[in-house]
């Protein structure tokens, strides 16, 4: 008898415990190391009416980018190209991780950027097209998405796996021949050993072309050496995710940011001035 | 110069006789005309080689393409039929069928429509011991790599409509099985299945198979053969890594949906999935498209 009775009142303890331990403010804000990652409230439960589908919408947006916001994208990639799992999971720049740090000043073009007018950066250099408008259709489901699955984040503060993780310089200089000989073996499967990707069987992008001319431009954040390899650590090969180690990570990123691609727009505006 | 002095008799005469035409006309010296044959002749030797081969030798080498290619599927039907004829060799048709459409109650699986270059990658790999196959291994023992080129590509031509599985299906599975196979389960790591296997698991040929339209229980024996690294012919180890954190429930979950799909009925290859760019041919081999 008296175990029957103890049962329910360790359960409540246990769940209150669990409750205080990862609730998203008090883990995320301690550190705490046993906290995984946020984790957007489950699926499946859009609200009725004009914001699901403004929500549905973005979320076809995000994997379907060329068909869906066909006249802004210029390029192969979609969203989830670089976001992946629709924008979610963790160390690949998730949704939940970036909509409540903006409005923020950002040194790439001196100003405070809204939400929107990231969106728009990302529209413009790694999708290579033009942006759209923040009063366009096309940026406010983005934006209903981007905030469906950012419930219950804390807004301002850091949360563990946001953004894209920054690697230490490495130990020996990024090399160009050993980011050769390693795309080749191990990323050339998908992204073929010309980077121009792979195709489905009706004709559509099925892995996305890593340079040239149909992928992100010179004015992209996986220009950027450091980001590109701190993409690829946490989150190729597809599934096998850290299976580079740092050092790999660098000279496969330095490997295809040396390759030719579609220049930055801004200097393209420069020069024509 | 040519003269003819009866022509000025024509006004004079309305309707001249037959005699009145031309009766002598003045030709070249023979030898002249010889000479200047034989000086057009040997032009055309001379250049005729040339105009041939610049003009023709692509359409022979397309000619000899194709003809090597129904060369080879004749003989792919032929061993297929029959097997190639050595020791231990059995009709590939004893369990795949001639339609290439497998025995679903039993787990052997269909074929038909598969890309020519991943049906010659695994048979190799059964061959070779890095797909585990104990009943297969015998059998294709004595198929030397010209016949595995030739029975693949028979199989990949070869269009078949899906076949009833009897495996019985859980409905309560099948919203589990969805969200595996278009989303995949990222909090453990294990991307969608359609995000590598294709849209409607049509494939990514000719790397990833189409796997829409397998029997249950051939998809649920591969799962586990790559868990538990009996089969290890995966490029990049991708499928031993996701089997291995596929729990049971999942694993029946995912196989009955990819089961309850329509396959695709092409064996082709997309202009841009070369082989050869995508750094797939084991062994340096030139394998039929």
């Amino acid at each position: 008898m008296k175990k029957g009775l103890a049962l329910p009142e360790m359960t409540f303890l246990v769940c209150l415990v669990l409750f205080a331990t990862l609730s998203p403010r008090a883990a995320l804000a301690s550190g705490n190391k046993n906290f995984q990652f946020f984790a957007p409230p489950a699926e499946g439960a859009l609200p009725d009416g004009p914001l699901g589908r403004l929500i549905r919408k973005g979320e076809l947006i995000f994997i379907h980018t060329n068909l869906y916001a066909k006249k802004y994208v210029g390029n192969d990639l979609t969203c989830e190209s670089c976001h992946l799992d629709r924008g979610i999971k963790p160390y690949s720049a998730p949704l939940w991780g970036a909509y409540g740090t903006y409005p923020r000043y950002r040194a790439k073009n001196h100003k405070v950027n809204t939400f929107e007018e990231r969106i728009q950066g990302c529209f413009r250099f790694s999708l290579n097209g033009t942006p759209p408008p923040v009063d366009s259709e096309t940026m406010k489901a983005i934006v209903a998405y981007s905030y469906w699955v950012s419930r219950g984040a804390p807004v301002g503060l850091y949360l563990k796996g946001q953004g894209i993780v920054r690697l230490s310089k490495p130990e020996r200089s990024p090399s160009l021949r050993r980011g050769k000989v390693l795309f080749e073996a191990r990323c050339a499967l998908c992204h073929g050993l010309d980077g121009q990707g792979t195709q489905a069987d009706l004709g559509q992008v099925a892995f996305p072309p890593v340079w040239g001319p149909h992928s992100f431009n010179k004015g992209a954040g996986f220009y950027n050496v450091r980001e590109l390899a701190g993409f690829l650590r946490m989150n190729m090969p597809l599934s096998k995710g850290k299976s580079l180690s740092d050092q790999e990570a660098w000279d496969v990123a330095a490997y295809v940011d040396s390759k030719p691609r579609p220049e930055d727009p801004r200097r393209k505006l420069a020069r024509s001035r | 110069m040519r003269f003819f002095p009866e022509q000025k008799a024509r006004p004079e005469n309305p309707c001249p006789s037959k005699s009145a035409l031309p009766q002598r006309i003045e030709r070249r010296p023979f030898e002249k005309r010889i000479s200047r044959l034989t000086f057009f002749l040997f032009l055309a030797a001379l250049f005729s080689p040339g105009l041939q081969s610049s003009a023709q030798a692509s359409d022979q080498a397309s000619a000899q393409a194709a003809d090597d290619r129904a060369s080879l599927i004749s003989l792919g039907h032929l061993i297929a039929m029959k097997g190639n004829g050595l020791p231990g060799n059995t009709a590939c048709a004893e369990c795949h069928r001639i339609n290439g459409g497998g025995m679903p109650s039993v787990g052997i699986p269909r074929i038909a429509g598969q890309t020519a270059t991943y049906i010659y990658r695994e048979v190799r790999g059964v061959q070779k011991g890095t797909r585990f196959s104990p009943f297969m291994d015998r059998i294709v023992e004595n198929l030397s790599k010209r016949d595995i080129r030739a029975v693949a590509l028979y199989y990949s031509t070869v269009r078949t409509p899906k076949l009833h599985d009897p495996a019985e299906t859980d409905p309560s599975l099948q919203v589990l099985g969805r969200r595996i196979a278009r989303r995949g389960l990222w909090d453990r790591n294990i991307p969608a299945c359609i995000l590598c296997h294709g849209e409607d698991g049509r494939g990514i040929p000719p790397n990833f198979p189409y796997i829409a339209g397998q029997s249950k229980i051939y998809l649920m024996q591969q799962i586990i053969s790559f868990a538990v690294v009996e089969r290890k012919d995966d490029p990049e180890g991708l499928m031993r890594g996701i089997a291995s954190k596929l729990k049971n429930r999942e694993i029946k979950a995912v196989a009955q949906y990819f089961a309850s799909l329509t396959p695709p009925d092409y064996g082709t290859i997309p202009e841009k999935n070369s082989p050869e760019r995508l750094r797939l041919i084991p062994e340096k081999e030139t394998t039929p498209r």
